[in-house]
């Protein structure tokens, strides 16, 4: 038996509704969960653009320190780097655009929980995007104090970090909401027959990320309003001349900002989870463990915060507990890339550009995950705390593991989001560019963090020159990788062939629904009698 | 009522700033009682005390007199002021009019019985190297002995922290204490306290001595002056908590619990109320 959809549409969901004159009105003020995930999806890769471009520059000037920008700029812009990549891309990054688009046809659903407040979210989104523009373009200075507005300085410093710390605190918002829409989509909106563990592996991570989100911004946004109450009204919560500690502000701020990496990390492990079985044709090994893993992830990720201040002055009692638990964190994360290493065995392996991208991911975010033990240790993190290592480190887990998978999901659900093929050929030319360039730029890091090269300087003695060099070189060849994915995507959006349903012979729900999707997803309500990846059943 | 609650939202936040705001600032008129100085001008320091000096040789502090000295208290493994006073200490000698060595002596004395001459002696190399060439020594540096760092037995760090009023108290993470330069006369007899009482934040030396203020005290002490009635705010070198501190630590641990429960119970609802607004549970189980 099936449920019946009263009012299903068969029109692709790109096409006009007719309710407003103007185009752009007619997507901004829509509530389908396709629509406002492709409209985030757009703005940020436009962002990511942005970041890609900044960040090409702090490593050009490091080429040679004086000849393209001042130390002032140069400070301003390694801080909108930060913050552009962080607070614009890849916090939101994968559950609002990805998620959005995905979770409801992924569980069977018409569309979200409360498609307005989605809306909602999507809006405070571009207001948040604005407000941190503003900062920017208005009279003054660009904020400078590096993406994690750190006080006392964030409280002195001239630039308009006020209204980019607005910015900041309305985004908190948005992907709050998001959050909670998401859990609220997986209890209640699953298809019928969907039971917990029939849902596909991107959900589960979209589960946690959403509790996350809700229990973990909410102090990024008292935090915030504190340097806001520090700059408009001389509250010292962190100014020690009136009785408050510049340390409370780094607890508050990693309270969050840790939890938030796993924000970042848990939906691209969720997508790595789907891309793995469609290009290994196996079902996924240990398919409850990755889920539960990705639980795990969220709740140990909450209690190793303190592991960004061991040389900010904390007790040795409580630097032993949180390099220990910091520890507890690498099993979970070493269950799913055991896992999806079993799940390529005796596979039937199709190396195609997502799949590319994903085995990538594994690779590189290993290297981010083991580095990040040895910086989690406390004696090596004395050493290379606040050195290029870190800035290494974080790149490979960011870059490498959240911008890797936003690329493969990104090549692996194109045809399904726009209806086209895209060329496989470019993808691959660009994915090499991509990755090795990718190691030369942040391996080299490493390296020079090890030799004692500190981060967010703007000059360095001689002895860190050829490796700067080289690693500026890696830029290059990665910034040319990066041209030639997206040029090809775009191009494949308007000269791509048509693509089919299923291209890649995918067995979860929105494979089976028509590229791109109706406006109403599905036709009928499936009702689910099967796990999300029966591959050898069905080859039985 | 709404705009009643957001005042007392808003005036609690700020008035909880101005409660606990100056009372924890690093300058306050006296000491406590328990840490502090109690000036003793005009009196004199036993000299026959027993110290160590930095290749832990005993020395008597009457061995060391005969010149005006300057005397510091602090402990070698501060990680807060006492390094950035001798820092400026170390900035401001080869400027003085005095000849160091001949005309005066500084002496640094650990009041922590933990500390051992090894750690004087790399202190000492240390502020040496900071004080860079001196031109007006024929060698180009700063005479060894004029700047003697001692360490001692606890009978002597007692007697002599009696001896000048200097109170201090051990802390969790090393001590409480005033940052003092002590003249002392050639005789031994108290001449002058001169207090620290400027820390210049952002600066490479935040606390800084003026040669002229040095001058002075140096002359006194060496015509045997006991000048008093310099009574100013005095810094404290100390572990930053300030008092609030627990307080806003116990109300974020119930906001951070609130929120937590809410949480919980949102989860639980959702859990609970599933029955009722999910379609089609009942296929779930079916294999």
């Amino acid at each position: 038996m099936t449920l019946r959809n009263e009012t299903a549409v068969t029109a692709g969901f790109y096409e006009r509704t007719g309710k407003y004159r103007w185009l752009i009105a007619e997507w901004m003020m829509s509530t389908d969960h396709k629509r406002i995930g492709v409209m985030y999806l757009m703005a940020l890769l436009s962002f990511f653009s942005v970041g890609v471009v900044l960040g090409f520059m702090i490593r050009l000037s490091l080429l040679s320190p004086g000849w393209l920008m001042g130390q002032q700029t140069y400070n301003e812009f390694f801080t909108l780097h930060g913050v552009i990549q962080i607070f614009l891309f890849i916090i939101p990054g994968i559950p609002v655009a990805f998620g959005n688009i995905f979770l409801p046809i992924l569980i069977g659903a018409q569309d979200v929980a409360f498609p307005r407040i989605n809306r909602l979210s999507w809006w405070l989104y571009v207001t948040g995007a604005i407000l941190i523009l503003l900062s920017v373009f208005i009279k003054g200075r660009p904020p400078d104090t590096g993406w994690t507005f750190y006080a006392p300085y964030s409280i002195q410093t001239p630039a308009n970090i006020s209204i980019a710390v607005m910015g900041v605190f309305v985004l908190g918002f948005s992907s709050i909401l998001t959050g909670l829409n998401f859990v609220t989509t997986i209890h209640r909106m699953r298809a019928p027959g969907m039971g917990w563990f029939r849902m596909p592996a991107f959900p589960w991570t979209l589960y946690a990320t959403g509790w996350v989100q809700m229990l973990a911004t909410p102090v990024l946004a008292i935090t915030l309003l504190f340097i806001f109450l520090g700059r408009f009204f001389g509250v010292g919560f962190f100014d020690p001349t009136k009785g408050g500690d510049p340390i409370l502000y780094e607890h508050l701020f990693w309270m969050y900002s840790h939890p938030a990496v796993y924000i970042m990390v848990l939906p691209a492990m969720g997508i790595i989870s789907e891309i793995i079985p469609v290009f290994s044709r196996r079902a996924l090994f240990g398919y409850a463990a990755v889920c539960m893993s990705a639980l795990g992830i969220a709740v140990v990720g909450y209690a190793v915060w303190g592991h960004h201040m061991f040389t900010s002055g904390m007790s040795d009692t409580a630097r032993v507990i949180f390099s220990f638990v910091s520890f507890l964190v690498a099993v979970p994360s070493g269950v799913k890339i055991f896992n999806w290493v079993s799940t390529l065995y005796k596979g039937s392996i199709e190396v195609d550009a997502p799949l590319l991208f994903a085995l990538s991911f594994i690779f590189l975010f290993s290297i981010g995950g083991l580095t990040g033990l040895i910086i989690g240790s406390l004696a090596p993190n004395l050493h290379l705390h606040g050195t290029y290592f870190i800035v290494g480190h974080f790149h490979y887990v960011m870059f490498g593991g959240a911008g890797f998978s936003i690329i493969a999901g990104l090549h692996y659900w194109f045809p399904k989001i726009t209806g086209r093929m895209y060329s496989e050929r470019f993808a691959k030319i660009g994915w090499l560019n991509l990755f090795v360039g990718f190691n030369i730029l942040y391996f080299s890091m490493f390296i020079l963090g090890f030799q004692g090269m500190p981060r967010r300087y703007f000059d360095y003695p001689p002895e860190y020159h050829t490796n700067h060099v080289i690693s500026t070189m890696g830029s290059w060849l990665l910034a040319i990788g990066l041209i030639i994915i997206f040029a090809n995507l775009i191009r494949s959006i308007f000269k791509g062939e048509k693509a089919p349903a299923n291209p890649w012979g995918g067995k979860t729900l929105e494979w089976t629904i028509p590229s791109p999707p109706a406006n109403e997803n599905f036709r009928e309500i499936p009702v689910i009698t099967r796990g999300p990846y029966p591959y050898e059943e069905e080859a039985r | 009522m709404k705009k009643i609650l957001w005042f007392i939202c808003i005036w609690s936040i700020l008035s909880a700033n101005s409660i606990y705001g100056h009372e924890t600032l690093g300058t306050s008129d006296a000491g406590t009682g328990e840490m502090g100085i109690e000036e003793k001008t005009g009196q004199r320091i036993p000299a026959n005390l027993v110290f160590y000096d930095e290749e832990g040789n005993r020395i008597k502090l009457e061995a060391l007199l005969g010149k005006p000295v300057i005397l510091t208290l602090v402990y070698y493994t501060c990680e807060h002021v006492c390094p950035l006073m001798l820092g400026g200490l170390s900035q401001a000698l080869p400027r003085l009019a005095a000849a160091p060595g001949k005309d005066y002596r500084v002496i640094t004395v650990s009041f922590d019985v933990e500390d051992k001459p090894q750690t004087a002696l790399s202190l000492k190399k240390n502020y040496m190297k900071a004080i860079g060439p001196f031109d007006r020594a024929p060698d180009k540096t700063f005479p060894e002995n004029a700047w003697k760092f001692l360490t001692g037995p606890k009978e002597s760090i007692h007697d002599l922290t009696e001896a000048v009023g200097f109170k201090y108290r051990k802390d969790i993470h090393g001590f409480s204490h005033p940052v003092v330069l002590i003249f002392l006369a050639p005789d031994g007899k108290i001449s002058g306290y001169f207090y620290v009482t400027k820390f210049q934040y952002g600066q490479s030396y935040p606390i800084t001595f003026s040669s002229y203020d040095l001058n002075v005290g140096l002359a006194g002490a060496a015509q045997g002056k006991a000048v008093t009635g310099i009574k100013k705010a005095l810094l404290y070198c100390f572990s930053h908590e300030p008092p609030g501190q627990s307080k806003f630590f116990n109300f974020m641990a119930v906001v951070g619990l609130i929120t937590l429960a809410a949480m919980v119970s949102f989860f639980i609802y959702l859990q609970v109320t599933s029955r009722r607004y999910r379609r089609g549970k009942e296929y779930d189980a079916e294999k």
